[in-house]
């Protein structure tokens, strides 16, 4: 369950350099999302431990404008697929093609052969579509023809979806959710940070002006970093101790999946070393828990109907009880 | 939340309560024993026991399956009245469901707890309506206590039940609390304490915050929560309903009801009892220092003066405890006449006196009557009649409201007959001859040099009574009993010899044993003294009252020929002893004085309404005693001062102890920071600032200092070093570290201080609630940290 062995001396990067870049990103994304400091944190976080990342929200928010400027940021090959109804999963993995001249197939590679993939409006897509997608992400390579294409790594998917518009949708199954990392919302922003944005797009996208800040070489010394931060055994207890509340919580259905046990422990070391530190602390954890538990879960029916906000509010407001009822490990003897 | 959910919740929130319960119902057991040197026999405290075990369990049952606090208490009230009127007023329930008189029945019994708790001497006998009033009365104790305890988890308030019934006994009896006992209830209480504030790890929704506020990333500062979460209109309810308790037992026990029954004109004035199967003559004299005289009985007779009524004879001196004679010798008696006195020759003058006695508030097993009486008209119920002693005893143990007449010989020898008694013993008298293998020769020695000069016996017995009227002895009734020699043995007398004071049975007791060292057959009468003069008449005779304080014990000397003749030994009761017991009337007879005046027993002329113990004596010694038992009662009340001063003062020593121990120990414990914020939190505690157990130190940080003022580096310094010493990998804490977390945790401690209002500080000192109730529990349960 734990990460393999990992200490701060094989970390090929300082916190300091590590801050160095990832601050550099960050100030890109906000360059081109005003006032989503956190949506923009989360899917940096998301970048650097390898996950993959679901945006949820209504349109015109900015979800495409994060993803682009996320891969944008960083100098590696980007691919976006529009998701329609008609998108074949050929479009997505590749198709292979006789070739007339050498009289052999030839494979062509689709889209998803890219360091960062940009799924816009995946449940627009049929399911047979979205599941050659998610079999990529969870395995990191295309499978065509009992040919086996492995992927560039960074391999990640940012996809974004739609909830209002259901109609001629095919919502993302749950199982399929599990594999996304984290989900984010950006909801609107206030009022002075909307006004920013019309000063910042007075003179075309900004979009446009941005520039890779860190390479790809750099983006996987930053993922090495990120893995060498130590989770202490009490602190791995307290994760598994949350996960762990979720499942058979009266109000849930579906608990979170030992995936997700994986992915907050990932994602945690992440945050830590973004606040400059060697080591996990529980607010590392439990801030990350909605963002990265809620999409797994499955509310039940009364959960889903009594709360204000639907499903993934129940959820959510759930998901903050448990952290709040769960005791932080803090002994007065030293755990080895 | 589901109801469903809020059961499990609630039932996760109580683990362990029943441990907290158990502590409770040992320690009301153990202050129960506070009540043991009160009461006789053990069968109350089983029976108290069994009601207070019946109503925790079913309290802590409730708790197990989740019942809310008011149900648990609502419950157990039902409970604890159904077993009460079960119990004791099972007849009048009509179909199972309690009527008027119901409650009739129960308040009649409680009436007569009341009584009897008036009516009878400590150690009383734990009769039914005695008991009943425990087992109501503690039953209801406990489950206040229970409630503070583990419901309310106050059990600090809680200890003010068990105190209740500890501090029964040391005001009723006004003496030293029983140290072993109160040792063992203030450990119960430890365990109160200690299980109290364990209940429950972990539970959920309680002690969610309200708002639930936790965004990712974002963190939301809430307001720091202050106040208890608890409901203290409940808890201070409960508090003064126990105080209540306190101040109404003691009401009803005796000793502090002696004013208010003597206000009340329409409440029964009983006298003490006089139980069997305890020392009598013990049971006298502490008859004797009641604070309040009721009377006895009343009687008119046509002797020319009052007669003394003797109840019991002490014969056996060899045995531990002189004991009346055994009442299984006596024969039924059907009004017959009773015979010859033993030993009353046919020329001896007599004459004969009828007594018309109807006997107020005394409770005896035995009959007063004049001796020698010869017959006994107009008596109920069934009497035994022992030969020997001419004494009368039904076992029943309860002679009130009995009226009969008796007809006695008053004898009056001559001083001729006396003289010529000599010293001579007939065999039917020899066993009175028998002293305590373990006499003190001192007795013999003092008796032999007092009666140094006196020819025949007669004279002995004289020069003996003339000894102890002499103005070395005095009459005191505290003074044996301060002495350590009250009591009836040998040792006593010698220790009486010694100190020279005492009251009638001391003088009763040393005379008739010197007597029989010298030979004169002897024994103890106990009864009564002839009392006072009522200035009424009945038929024509004058009525004499007789009180409690005017129980009495005198020797009675056998003469040969003439019989057992009372001495009057003891001085300062304004009795005045009979005329053949003088020196003129010895040496009158010497003289051959022809005149035969009837031997009186005087009663005083004056009614005499003092207390016992300040009716004889010189005065100023009388005034020392009185300042004596004053500056006892000042004693008493400083202990019980001082230890409530101490139980008061108790949680705030404790605590400072804590506090100081984890400063001493930051210069070495391996993880001083966690240490320090141990500290820091308990603080918080103290000053009723709570904190959830999903709240990490950060989360802390954060509300502390978007509510407080309080200095943010260093509390951000702490938090770093707990978060280093419980999540890094490795660990290394140097001295300046420990020095500077030292001084920081002051300066936190002391803004803390500054920051909260004069009464929080107040309890936060006073009432550390860090000692009874911990928010973070190190490894709480339902946690995988090993």
């Amino acid at each position: 369950m734990s990460t393999p062995p990992a200490t701060a001396a094989d970390a090929p990067l300082s916190l300091a350099e590590f801050e160095e870049h990832t601050g550099a990103i960050l100030r890109n994304l906000e360059s081109v999302i005003d006032g989503k400091t956190e949506a923009a944190t989360l899917a940096l976080i998301v970048l650097i431990a390898e996950g993959h990342l679901l945006v949820e929200d209504v349109p015109g928010v900015g979800k495409t404008t994060l993803a682009k400027a996320l891969a944008t940021s960083i100098g590696c090959s980007v691919a976006r697929i529009q998701f329609t109804p008609d998108l074949l999963p050929s479009d997505v993995t590749g198709v292979s093609i006789y070739n007339q001249v050498d009289h052999a197939f030839e494979f062509k590679r689709g889209a998803v052969f890219a360091n960062i993939v940009i799924a816009d409006e995946i449940n627009r897509a049929s399911p047979k579509t979205q599941s050659a997608l998610l079999e990529c992400m969870e395995e990191g390579q295309v499978s065509v023809d009992g040919t086996t294409h492995p992927l560039d790594a960074p391999f990640i998917v940012v996809a974004t979806q739609n909830p209002i518009e259901m109609e001629g949708t095919y919502a993302l199954p749950e199982a399929q959710r599990d594999r996304f990392m984290a989900r984010i919302s950006m909801g609107y922003p206030d009022a002075q940070a909307e006004l920013q944005m019309l000063h910042h797009r007075e003179n075309g996208s900004p979009l446009d002006a941005l520039r890779p800040v860190v390479d790809k070489q750099q983006l996987a010394e930053l993922i090495a970093t990120a893995r060498s931060i130590y989770v202490s055994r009490a602190v791995e207890s307290y994760v598994v101790s949350l996960v762990q509340a979720t499942r058979g919580h009266p109000e849930f259905r579906l608990g979170a999946s030992p995936r997700g046990t994986l992915h907050l422990v990932r994602a945690a070391k992440v945050l830590a070393a973004l606040s400059g530190r060697e080591f996990v602390v529980p607010d590392d954890v439990n801030q990350l828990v909605v963002p990265i538990l809620a999409h797994r879960i499955v509310a039940t029916r009364r959960a889903a109907s009594d709360a204000r906000g639907g499903g993934s509010e129940a959820i959510a407001t759930a998901l903050r009880a448990i952290v709040a009822a769960t005791p932080v490990p803090l002994s007065r003897t030293r755990q080895s | 939340m589901s109801p469903s959910l809020r059961v499990t919740a609630r039932r996760a929130g109580k683990t362990g309560a029943w441990k907290s319960t158990l502590a409770v119902a040992v320690c009301i057991g153990a202050a129960l024993l506070g009540l043991a040197p009160m009461l006789q026999g053990a069968g109350w405290w089983f029976q108290t026991m069994t009601m207070v075990t019946v109503l925790l369990a079913s309290m802590a049952v409730l708790r197990a399956r989740g019942a809310a606090e008011v149900t648990v208490v609502a419950v157990s009230a039902i409970i604890w009245g159904a077993l009460v009127v079960l119990l004791y007023a099972g007849d009048s329930l009509w179909f199972g469901l309690p009527t008027l008189a119901t409650i009739g029945d129960i308040s009649n019994d409680l009436a007569a707890a009341r009584e009897s708790i008036a009516v009878q001497e400590i150690p009383a006998i734990a009769d039914g309506p005695i008991t009943q009033l425990i087992v109501m009365a503690v039953g209801l104790i406990a489950v206040i206590t229970d409630e503070l305890a583990t419901g309310l988890r106050t059990p600090v308030l809680s200890g003010i039940g068990p105190l209740a019934v500890l501090s029964i006994a040391p005001l009723v009896r006004r003496t030293e609390p029983d140290v072993p006992v109160y040792v063992l209830a203030a450990v119960a209480f430890l365990g109160v304490i200690w299980f109290s504030s364990r209940i429950g790890g972990r539970s959920f929704g309680a002690e969610t915050r309200p708002d639930g506020a936790r965004s990712p990333a974002l963190p939301v500062a809430s307001p720091v929560s202050k106040g208890t979460g608890r409901n203290p209109g409940l808890a201070i309810a409960l508090g003064a309903a126990a105080v209540a308790a306190m101040v109404v037992l003691p009401l009803v026990t005796p000793g502090l009801t002696a004013k208010s029954l003597a206000d009340d004109p329409a409440a029964n004035r009983f006298p003490s009892v006089y139980a069997t199967g305890v020392d009598p003559t013990i049971q006298l004299g502490r008859d004797l220092r009641r604070s309040d005289a009721v009377l006895s009985l009343t009687y008119s007779t046509d002797a020319p003066d009052g007669l003394y009524l003797k109840m019991v004879t002490l014969g056996d001196f060899t045995t531990g405890t002189w004991e009346p004679e055994s009442a299984y010798d006596g024969v039924g008696y059907d009004g017959q006449d009773f015979g010859t006195p033993p030993g009353l020759a046919a020329d001896v003058p007599t004459e004969d006196s009828t007594t018309s006695i109807s006997i107020a508030g005394l409770r005896s097993d035995w009959l007063p009557m004049p001796y020698p009486t010869r017959q006994v008209d107009e008596l109920s119920g069934d009497w035994l009649l022992t030969p020997s002693t001419f004494t009368m005893t039904d076992l029943q143990g309860d002679t009130r409201g009995l009226n009969y007449r008796t007809t006695s010989l008053q004898v009056s020898p001559t001083a001729e007959q006396l003289a010529a008694a000599g010293a001579v013993v007939p065999d039917a008298v020899r066993d009175f001859l028998q002293v305590p293998a373990d006499l003190p020769p001192v007795i013999a020695q003092t008796a032999a040099e007092v009666t140094k000069g006196a020819a025949t016996n007669y004279d002995q017995a004289v020069a003996l009574q003339e000894y102890f009227r002499s103005p070395q002895f005095r009459y005191s009734l505290s003074a044996p009993e301060s002495g350590g020699y009250d009591g009836d043995n040998a040792q006593m007398i010698a220790a009486f010899l010694q100190a020279k004071e005492g009251y009638c049975v001391h003088f009763a007791a040393s005379m008739a044993v010197m007597a029989r060292t010298l030979g004169i057959p002897s024994r103890i009468a106990v009864g009564y003294s002839p009392g006072q003069n009522a200035d009424s008449t009945a038929d024509g005779l004058p009525v004499y009252e007789v009180y409690t304080d005017q129980l009495h014990a005198w020797p009675e000397l056998y003469f040969d020929g003439i019989g057992w003749l009372p001495f009057e030994p003891t001085p300062g009761l304004d009795i005045t002893p009979p005329d053949y017991s003088l020196p003129d009337y010895a040496k009158a007879g010497a003289a051959g004085a022809a005149n035969v005046p009837l031997p009186s027993i005087t009663a005083t002329g004056t009614a005499n309404q003092d207390r016992a113990d300040t009716d004889g004596g010189p005065a100023a010694a009388t005034g020392q005693a009185a300042v004596l038992e004053q500056v006892r009662g000042w004693g008493v009340f400083a202990l019980i001062l001082g230890l409530a001063t101490a139980i008061v003062l108790l949680p705030w020593a404790v605590r400072s102890g804590i506090r100081r121990s984890r400063f001493r120990r930051l210069a070495t414990d391996p993880l001083p920071g966690t240490l320090a914020w141990s500290e820091f939190e308990a603080a918080l505690d103290d000053h009723r600032i709570h904190r959830s157990a999903g709240e990490t130190v950060a989360d802390v940080e954060r509300r502390l200092l978007a509510d407080l003022m309080l200095p943010a580096e260093p509390l951000e310094r702490l938090r770093r070093q707990v978060e280093f010493e419980q999540y890094a990998p490795e660990l290394g804490v140097d001295d300046e570290t420990r020095q500077r977390l030292a001084a920081e945790l002051r300066e936190l401690l002391s803004s803390l201080d500054a920051q909260s209002e004069s009464g929080t500080r107040l309890r936060a000192r006073m009432l550390p609630a860090s000692l009874w109730s911990r928010r973070r529990t190190p490894a709480a349960a339902g946690t995988l940290v090993p």
